[in-house]
């Protein structure tokens, strides 16, 4: 459409001033260029074809006081001139921004009513800044919030009440892997390594694998077989075990006191003490997490412990070994699948 | 004006802010420092877990009693919890900062999720691993269709086995300081690409593509290499969009394609190039010769220096230079202004250290003072801003500059830096100097420091 058209069919466009009114009543003139700057302010003219004259001023919206109104020109002003550089850019809106907190707030409050999200951003900016680093005291002075919450309630801020039991399995798991590994990586020429050598069938592999939500107590049986030969095979090589509570309990071997009641808990419970040897556990007390479980659950998650602890043993040498080169291949990941369930929480 | 009247006035302002603002003012913050947030009154208790931007920094957990695992254990911890409490679907922006030792897998699934969500538009990485060891980026990043921005940075290696179904359809942005990725096969992957900003860490194995094809759409070019044996033989850089270059490294190419650039207006040059490789100079020179702002780095100027009868190609519309020089040599300087018609401001920046080391054989030789048998246009027509830095008194730099004083009919301002620690009785004296010469401009300011 040349300009001719334009002007004919919307003479508004052509005019070089834009009449805006704001809530207190009164109306002033802007330079097209500028005003046009706000979307608010463009839609209005576009759409509805206000802003001409006098007569249908745009109205602004409420937050927009003619103080807050110059300022929001005065941005506008200088940013709609397209030749500048970023660092004047810069520079300019860091001297803008020198006003006191309230009239920050104001501004943002009105540059969001017009919809100028850059300016929108600049404020919040700002005032993220003046939050940073401050007490809450402090901050709750500067914008005079209420202090209306309960102590207990200040000290939950991220209390994970419903104790996700997975995302802590994953976090136990990896520190004793990471301790697995400097075990290993200590006795690299001893022989000893050789007898950690995981014997389990693929099949195993397999249906743990696939069936994810199977019931594990299905797969006990054949777990247990294994587990009293690793039993035997860790008891030989005693140099391994790092000291904590749970493996002093395995010294005797066989004789090991049960952590709950129950014919299944003893025997599980005392499997997953047996493992500790091989990855061992962290230096810090975790025992103030098992706390939160109750012992039904305790188990449950100790062979949960062992069986994906399983998994990483059977490719981990193979996956450092890559990890150690470069151009590695990247293999895909045997619990990739469970990894997005354990996040795809309730949230 | 009563102190209580303007405090609560204060408080009607920031709690009439809508949710919205509020989280986007936390959206600036550390996410720690926002969730910290949820003490400081009702309102803001939860209003965290609607941020759409996650900005996850591993170093704020370091504590002196605690050893690094432990710190690590516990940031994994606080990851995984929050990302539980917000819409990890929603998220917008996620930053992570710090040192993956033991939980690179932890970090792949979190980077699965926020990928799968539709809302993703930045992806900013920036790992730095004492232990040497690296983090391979997954998959899931590449096939992400609403990222915009992708940033990375430290020991991360992007490699891909196939491209099939891999697609980055709406990335602009991708920002690379890694130490090795596929680079070509990333940016195949990214037809809508338009700022390109690529570090080369000085690492055998690094970015280290035989052939490099900047997609078309691109605009802004910043490529850069710590390298002084880039293996980088053939670079394509054919991109009719481009308005901004900025190229930092030693060129060992035997084929390079560039096309002149009609859109460009800043171009930076600090390139050095072997013997063998010296004339592909003015071919670069042709490409950039639509700009109008222009950067040569010292390295670039020892190359113009050496080349044998260096023709300049006419910059039509260039408005300022900057131009650098290990040693001052005005012959190519005025050879080269005698091509800027329009020149407007010129920066001169004397004893600028070389990046690249000197890479030929020849000594360089000490140039001097030659009368220009003719004056260059742009002196007498447009030029109105000199500056020279490193300003050392020699002769020849003097020659130079008064020269261009008395030729210089609309110059504004003449302002000379000398080197730093210099004597206030030379620079006195200098200003002496200067000052008898006959100024061509009535409005000439001379400026000294």
């Amino acid at each position: 459409m040349s300009e001719i058209d334009m002007a004919v069919s919307k003479p508004e466009i052509m005019q070089p001033y834009i009449w805006l009114q704001t809530p207190d009543g009164a109306i002033q003139q802007v330079e097209q260029v500028i005003a046009m700057f706000c979307p608010f302010i463009c839609q209005e003219v576009i759409q509805k074809g206000t802003g001409s004259s006098k007569n249908c001023a745009i109205c602004l919206p409420q937050r927009v006081t003619p103080t807050i109104l110059s300022l929001i020109l005065d941005y506008c002003r200088f940013h709609q001139v397209p030749g500048r550089s970023n660092k004047e850019r810069k520079s300019y809106d860091e001297k803008f921004m020198r006003m006191d907190t309230k009239q920050l707030c104001e501004l943002t409050s009105a540059a969001d009513s017009l919809q100028l999200k850059p300016l929108v951003d600049l404020t919040s900016r700002t005032l993220a800044r003046v939050i940073e680093g401050k007490s809450p005291e402090e901050i709750r002075g500067i914008f005079n919030l209420p202090d209306d919450l309960t102590e207990e309630e200040k000290l939950e801020p991220l209390k994970n009440t419903t104790a996700d039991p997975r995302i802590r399995l994953l976090n136990r798991l990896y520190a004793k892997k990471r301790k697995e590994l400097k075990e290993r990586e200590r006795l690299k020429n001893v022989e000893v390594e050789e007898e950690h050598v995981d014997d389990r069938s693929v099949d195993d592999l397999l249906s743990f694998i696939n069936g994810n939500d199977a019931d594990p107590k299905e797969m006990k049986n054949s777990k247990n077989k294994k587990k009293n030969r690793r039993r035997k095979e860790q008891q030989m090589s005693s140099s391994l075990k790092e000291a904590s509570e749970l493996n002093n309990k395995e010294i005797n071997g066989h004789n090991i006191r049960p952590q709950t009641d129950g014919a299944n808990g003893v025997s599980e419970a005392s499997q997953s003490n047996t493992e500790d040897s091989t990855f061992v556990p962290r230096e810090f007390d975790d025992g103030d997490i098992d706390e939160e479980i109750d012992p039904a659950l305790q188990e449950k998650l100790d062979r949960e412990v062992e069986d994906f602890a399983r998994i990483l043993n059977s490719d981990w040498p193979e996956r450092m070994q890559e990890l150690l080169s470069l151009g590695q291949e990247r293999k895909a990941m045997p619990f990739t699948s469970n990894g997005n369930s354990f996040l795809r929480r309730n949230a | 004006m009563e102190p209580e009247d303007d405090k609560s006035e204060t408080s009607t302002t920031i709690s009439t802010l809508p949710d919205s603002i509020l989280c986007n003012i936390l959206s600036f913050l550390p996410t720690r420092t926002s969730i910290a947030t949820s003490v400081l009154s009702r309102r803001w208790r939860h209003l965290w877990k609607h941020l759409h931007v996650l900005n996850l920094d591993g170093y704020s957990f370091n504590t002196p009693e605690l050893s690094r695992d432990h710190v690590e254990d516990r940031f994994v911890d606080f990851v995984n919890e929050v990302l539980q409490q917000v819409q990890v679907r929603r998220i917008q922006k996620f930053r992570l900062e710090g040192e993956v030792r033991n939980y690179s897998c932890t970090l792949s699934f979190w980077i699965d999720a926020v990928t799968s969500g539709p809302h993703l538009q930045e992806l900013y990485l920036s790992l730095w691993n004492s232990s040497g060891s690296f983090y391979t980026l997954p998959y899931s990043v590449f096939s992400c269709t609403s990222l915009v921005s992708l940033i990375l940075k430290g020991d991360i290696i992007v490699s891909f086995d196939n491209l099939q179904s891999l697609q980055l359809p709406s990335l602009k942005n991708l920002d690379l300081e890694i130490i090795s990725t596929e680079l070509d096969k990333l940016l195949s992957l990214c037809p809508a690409l338009e700022t390109l900003k690529v570090f080369i860490f000085f690492n055998s194995g690094g970015i280290d593509p035989n052939e490099i094809h900047v997609p078309r759409s691109l605009k802004r070019l910043t490529l850069e290499s710590e390298a002084c044996d880039s293996t980088v033989d053939h670079l394509e850089i054919h991109t009719p969009s481009l308005e901004y270059l900025d190229i930092a490294l030693v060129a060992c190419y035997s084929q390079i394609s560039v096309r002149t650039y009609p859109n460009l207006v800043e171009a930076c040059l600090n390139i050095c190039f072997d013997d063998m490789h010296i004339d592909w100079m003015p071919k670069l020179l042709n490409a950039v010769c639509r700009t109008k702002f222009l950067a040569l780095q010292a390295s670039t100027t020892a190359c113009l220096i050496c080349v044998p009868s260096l023709e300049f190609p006419q910059f039509f519309c260039l408005v300022r230079l900057q131009i650098g020089f290990e040693f001052f040599n005005s012959r190519v300087l005025i050879d080269l202004l005698h091509c800027c018609c329009k020149l407007e401001a010129l920066l001169i920046h004397a004893c600028e250290s070389v990046s690249y080391g000197c890479l030929y054989g020849e000594p360089v030789e000490p140039s001097s003072w030659t009368q220009p048998v003719s004056v260059p246009s742009c002196v007498v027509s447009h030029l109105n801003i000199i500056e020279f830095r490193d300003y050392e008194d020699l002769e020849e730099e003097h020659e130079f500059i008064a020269y261009v004083i008395e030729r210089g009919l609309v110059l504004k301002t003449v302002t000379i830096h000398t080197r730093t620690f210099t004597d206030q009785e030379i620079k006195d004296h200098i200003l002496k100097k200067l000052s008898v010469v006959p100024m061509g401009s009535s409005i000439c300011q001379l400026k000294l420091d």
